[in-house]
C-alpha cells in the first residue's frame, strides 16, 4: 500500500475542505485574542436604573451613595424609562425608593423600603442587591443615630454637623471590623495553586477547541467503523493501524501550526518547544479520541451533534477550559485518562512526559479498537 | 396528501432519520447532568445542605463572638449552618484541614475592644478546599454584613464619646448604647427584609444558576435543530431533484417540515425541563409562561433550520453554516452578559439574535417573571420566527421548483 500516496490525498482533501479549516483560523484568532485581552477585556460596569419615588430626603442620600457605587453603574432615571431599558436589556435592573422611604425610616423602621427588580442576565455570583441593602443600613443606622443624638440634650447645630462629618467619615471609610478568608491548605498545597494561577488561558483554550476541529473535520474517520474501508485495506495488503497514521497526520500538523500563533500572542514565560511537545502528545491521544467518536457517530449529522458534547467534557474534566474548583478534585483525578490532563500539567510547568506518551498510546489503540469491533459488528 | 397525513409523515422520516433525531433530543440530558455534576456543591446548597462551622473565640470581652452568635443564629435555628465553638486554634485548624466543618473562624484577642477604639481588626476565616463554594458564599455575606454592622457600632460610639464630651450622664449614655446596638443587630438579622426578602445571607439568590440554566436550554435547543437543516438540505438540493414533487405541495411540505421541526425542538424540552427541575427549583406556577416560550422558541428555530437548510448546496454544508451561527450566537450571549464593551451596531445585532433572546426569555420565564423583559424577548423571537419562516419559505420554494 503506498501510505505517502494516502498522505498526499488527505493533505489534498484537508486544504479543499475550507468549512473545516475556517474552523481552525476562527478558533486560533478566538484563542490569539483570549491570550492578547487577558483579563484586559474592557468591560462596563453593569447599569442598574434607580427611581427614587421618596418623597423625603433620604431617597436622595440612598441614590447619592449608589452613584458613588462603582462595581455597578447605578443610573437615576424614571419607572418607565427603566422598565424599557430591562425590557431591552439596557439595564441589569432596577431599585425603585418607596415614596415613604424616608418617612418610615424616621420611625424606625426597615421592611419593604425598597422594590428590588435583578435580571439574570450574568454568571456573577454577586448580585447588586447586597450593596443596596448595606447602603440601605447606613441610611437607617445614621438616621436613628442622629435621631437620638439630637434628642440626648441640648446639641447646637454646630456640634450636631461635626458629628454628621464624623459618622459620614466612619460610613466612607474601610471597615475596622474586617474577616479574611484563607483556604485551610499546606505550604506545598498553597504553592501549587499559585502555580497553578489562571495562565496561559489562551493555548489551553486552543487545545480544547482543537479537539472539536479534529472531531468535527474528521468525517473521513467515520469510515474506520464502517468495514468497507479495514477490508479494502487488508485486501491491499496494508496496515489499518498505519494507514491512520498517514491519514491523520496532515490534521494533527495543520493544528500544531495552528498553535504558533496563541504561542507568540502568548509571549509566555515558558519553553514554548516544550508547550510544543506537549501539544504533539496531546494531539495524538487527542485524534485517538476522535477516531473513537467519529466511528461510534458513523456520520457527519451525528457528529456534529456528539462531539460539542464530548469536546465540553473531556475539556472541563482536564481543566483546559478554567481552573478546576477545588471541590471538583474527583474530576481531576478521573481525567488523569485523558490527553489534555497532561497538557494542562505541561503548560502549569509540571512533568507530563510519560503519562502523555502512555496516554496518547492508549486512545490510540481505544480508538482502533472500537473501530475494529464496530466494523465487525456493522459487517454482521 | 392531506396535511395531516404529510405532517405524519414529515415527522416520521425526521423522528426516523437513523439515530439522529434521537441523538439530538437525548443530547441535552447529558450537557445537563455535566452542568450538574460540575456545579454539585452549588445544587446541594440549593437544596438545604447544612454548613458545619468552628468558631475559635480568644476574645475575652465576648462582645464580638456573641455579635457572630447572632448573626448566623437564624441561619443555625432553619438548619441551615451548624456551628461548634472550639477551645483551641489547632482543633478548630484541624477540623478545617480534615473537611470535618466547611470553615473556621478565629477571632483573635481584643478584637472587639480595638475595633471600638478605633484599630482595625482583622478576624480570620479558614475555609476547607472541599466545600468551598458554599464555604466561600457565607463568607461574603459574612464579611459584608459585619463590615456594615462595624461602621455601625462605631457609629454608636461616636454619638456616645460626643454625648460624654457634653456633660451626659452615664446612665443616658449605656442607654443610648444599648439601644443603638440593639437596633442595628435587629436591622442586620432581618437585613433581606429591606428588599421584601427573608434572612441575613445572600438575599440576592442565585441569578447565575438562573442565567447558565437558561443558556443551556436556548443551546440545547438550538442544536437540536440540526437534524431539522441537514434533512432540509437533502431535500431541497436531492430529493426534489430526483422526485420533482409537483409546486401546488412545495407549501404543504414546508409547512409540514416547520410543524415537525418544532415538534422535534419541543420533544427536547419536554426533557429537560424535569432535568431542570431536579437542578434547581422550578417553580410549577411559571409554566404557563414557560410553555408558550417554549413553543416560540421551537417555532423560531425551527424556521431558522429550514432556512439554513434551504439556503445551502448540500447536507454537510448546511450543519456547518448551524455551527457558525451557533458559534456567534453564543459568543455574543458571552459578551453581553459581561458587559464587554462593543461597538454600538455589533452590540445591538447581538440583542437581537434569537438564541440571546430565548437565553433571556428562559432565566426570566422559568424563575421569575419580569413581564416586560418577557413580552420584549417574545416579540425579538416571533420577530425572528416572521423574518425566518418568510425567507426561508421563499428559498424553499426556489429551491423546490429546482432552481
Amino acid at each position: 500500500m503506498n501510505y505517502a500516496a494516502v498522505l498526499k490525498g488527505r493533505i489534498r482533501a484537508l486544504v479543499s475542505d475550507a468549512a473545516s479549516l475556517t474552523v481552525l483560523i476562527i478558533i486560533s484568532v478566538l484563542c490569539v485574542f483570549i491570550s492578547l485581552s487577558g483579563n484586559k477585556t474592557s468591560k462596563e460596569a453593569m447599569p442598574v436604573g434607580v427611581v427614587n419615588e421618596d418623597t423625603g430626603v433620604l431617597g436622595e442620600e440612598l441614590s447619592r451613595l449608589l452613584y458613588e457605587e462603582e462595581e455597578y453603574d447605578f443610573y437615576p432615571t424614571e419607572y418607565d424609562r427603566a422598565m424599557k431599558d430591562i425590557g431591552a436589556g439596557k439595564a441589569h435592573g432596577l431599585v425603585v425608593i418607596r415614596k415613604d422611604f424616608s418617612e418610615r425610616i424616621e420611625k424606625g423602621e426597615y421592611e419593604s423600603l425598597l422594590d428590588v427588580t435583578v435580571m439574570a442576565d450574568s454568571y456573577d455570583i454577586t448580585a447588586f442587591t447586597e450593596v443596596v441593602i448595606n447602603d440601605t443600613i447606613k441610611i437607617w443606622m445614621q438616621s436613628l443615630i442622629e435621631k437620638r443624638f439630637a434628642n440626648l440634650t441640648e446639641v447646637t447645630e454646630e456640634e450636631f454637623r461635626t458629628f454628621q462629618e464624623k459618622s459620614i467619615q466612619v460610613w466612607s471609610g474601610e471597615s475596622l471590623l474586617d474577616v479574611e478568608a484563607y483556604p485551610a491548605e499546606t505550604v506545598a498545597d498553597r504553592e501549587e495553586d499559585e502555580e497553578e494561577e489562571d495562565s496561559f488561558s489562551g493555548i489551553r483554550w486552543y487545545a480544547a477547541l482543537s479537539l472539536f476541529y479534529l472531531m468535527i473535520g474528521g468525517t473521513w474517520m467515520c469510515d474506520y467503523g464502517s468495514g468497507r474501508l479495514i477490508k479494502r485495506v487488508v485486501g491491499k495488503g496494508g496496515n489499518i493501524a498505519l494507514l491512520f497514521v498517514f491519514q491523520s497526520l496532515p490534521g494533527l500538523l495543520v493544528t500544531l501550526l495552528g498553535l504558533i500563533p496563541v504561542l507568540i500572542a502568548e509571549s509566555a514565560e515558558g519553553n514554548p518547544f516544550l508547550i510544543l511537545t506537549a501539544y504533539l502528545f496531546y494531539a495524538v491521544g487527542a485524534c485517538g479520541m476522535a477516531l473513537t467518536v467519529c466511528a461510534l457517530s458513523g456520520k457527519f449529522s451525528n457528529l456534529v451533534l456528539v462531539s460539542p458534547v464530548i469536546t465540553m467534557a473531556a475539556s472541563l474534566m482536564s481543566g483546559l477550559l478554567f481552573k478546576l474548583p477545588d471541590w471538583a478534585k474527583f474530576w481531576e483525578t478521573a481525567s488523569f485518562l485523558l490527553p489534555g490532563h497532561y497538557f494542562h500539567r505541561a503548560v502549569s510547568g509540571h512533568s507530563f512526559l510519560i503519562g502523555a506518551a502512555v496516554v496518547g498510546l492508549i486512545w490510540f489503540f481505544v480508538g482502533m479498537l472500537t473501530a475494529w469491533l464496530l466494523a465487525k459488528i456493522r459487517r454482521k | 396528501m392531506k396535511f395531516f397525513s404529510l405532517i405524519f409523515y414529515d415527522m416520521k422520516r425526521l423522528f426516523g432519520h437513523g439515530k439522529t433525531a434521537f441523538l439530538a433530543i437525548l443530547s441535552p440530558v447529558p450537557v445537563l447532568l455535566l452542568y450538574a455534576v460540575f456545579f454539585i456543591p452549588i445544587l446541594t446548597s440549593d437544596n438545604d445542605a447544612v454548613i458545619a462551622a468552628a468558631i475559635y473565640n480568644a476574645d475575652e470581652n465576648g462582645n464580638f463572638a456573641e455579635l457572630v452568635n447572632l448573626v448566623v443564629a437564624p441561619e443555625v435555628s432553619k438548619g441551615m449552618a451548624r456551628i461548634y465553638p472550639v477551645k483551641e486554634f489547632e482543633t478548630g485548624m484541624n477540623l478545617v484541614e480534615e473537611g470535618k466543618v466547611s470553615a473556621y473562624l478565629y477571632i483573635p484577642a481584643h478584637t472587639y475592644e480595638d475595633s471600638m477604639s478605633g484599630k482595625r481588626v482583622v478576624t480570620e476565616y479558614y475555609y476547607s478546599p472541599k466545600h468551598s463554594f458554599d464555604a466561600l458564599t457565607f463568607y461574603a455575606s459574612l464579611k459584608s454584613t459585619l463590615s456594615v454592622f462595624g461602621q455601625g457600632i462605631r457609629n454608636v460610639r461616636l454619638a456616645a464619646e460626643l454625648a460624654k464630651e457634653k456633660g451626659v450622664s452615664d446612665e443616658e449614655i449605656i442607654t443610648l448604647w444599648q439601644e443603638g446596638s440593639e437596633e442595628l443587630i435587629d436591622v442586620h438579622l432581618h437585613r433581606g427584609r429591606i428588599i421584601g426578602k427573608n434572612g441575613v445571607f445572600a438575599p440576592g439568590s442565585d441569578y447565575y444558576l438562573r442565567f447558565a440554566l437558561g443558556c443551556l436550554f436556548a443551546v440545547c435547543a438550538y442544536f437540536v435543530s440540526f437534524p431539522v437543516m441537514y434533512l432540509t438540505a437533502i431535500d431541497t438540493s436531492e430529493t426534489f431533484k430526483r422526485r420533482n414533487p409537483p409546486e401546488g405541495n412545495l407549501p404543504g411540505y414546508y409547512l409540514a417540515r416547520l410543524f415537525s421541526g418544532t415538534l422535534l425542538i419541543l420533544c427536547s424540552f419536554l426533557i429537560m425541563y424535569p432535568v431542570a427541575g431536579i437542578i434547581r427549583k422550578v417553580p410549577v406556577r411559571f409554566a404557563l409562561s414557560v410553555i408558550p416560550a417554549m413553543i416560540l422558541t421551537a417555532l423560531a428555530f425551527s424556521a431558522l433550520a429550514i432556512l439554513i437548510g434551504s439556503v445551502c448546496r448540500n447536507g454537510q454544508t448546511s450543519l456547518w453554516a448551524g455551527l457558525y451561527f451557533g458559534f456567534f450566537s453564543v459568543a455574543g450571549v458571552a459578551l453581553l452578559s459581561s458587559n464587554t464593551v462593543l461597538p454600538s451596531f455589533v452590540s445591538s445585532l447581538l440583542q437581537v439574535m434569537p438564541i440571546r433572546a430565548a437565553v433571556s426569555l428562559f432565566s426570566n420565564a422559568m424563575f421569575k417573571l419580569v413581564q416586560v423583559r418577557y413580552k420584549q424577548d417574545m416579540l425579538v423571537l416571533f420577530a425572528a420566527f416572521l423574518i425566518f419562516a418568510s425567507s426561508g419559505f421563499l428559498v424553499y420554494l426556489r429551491r423546490g421548483r429546482g432552481r
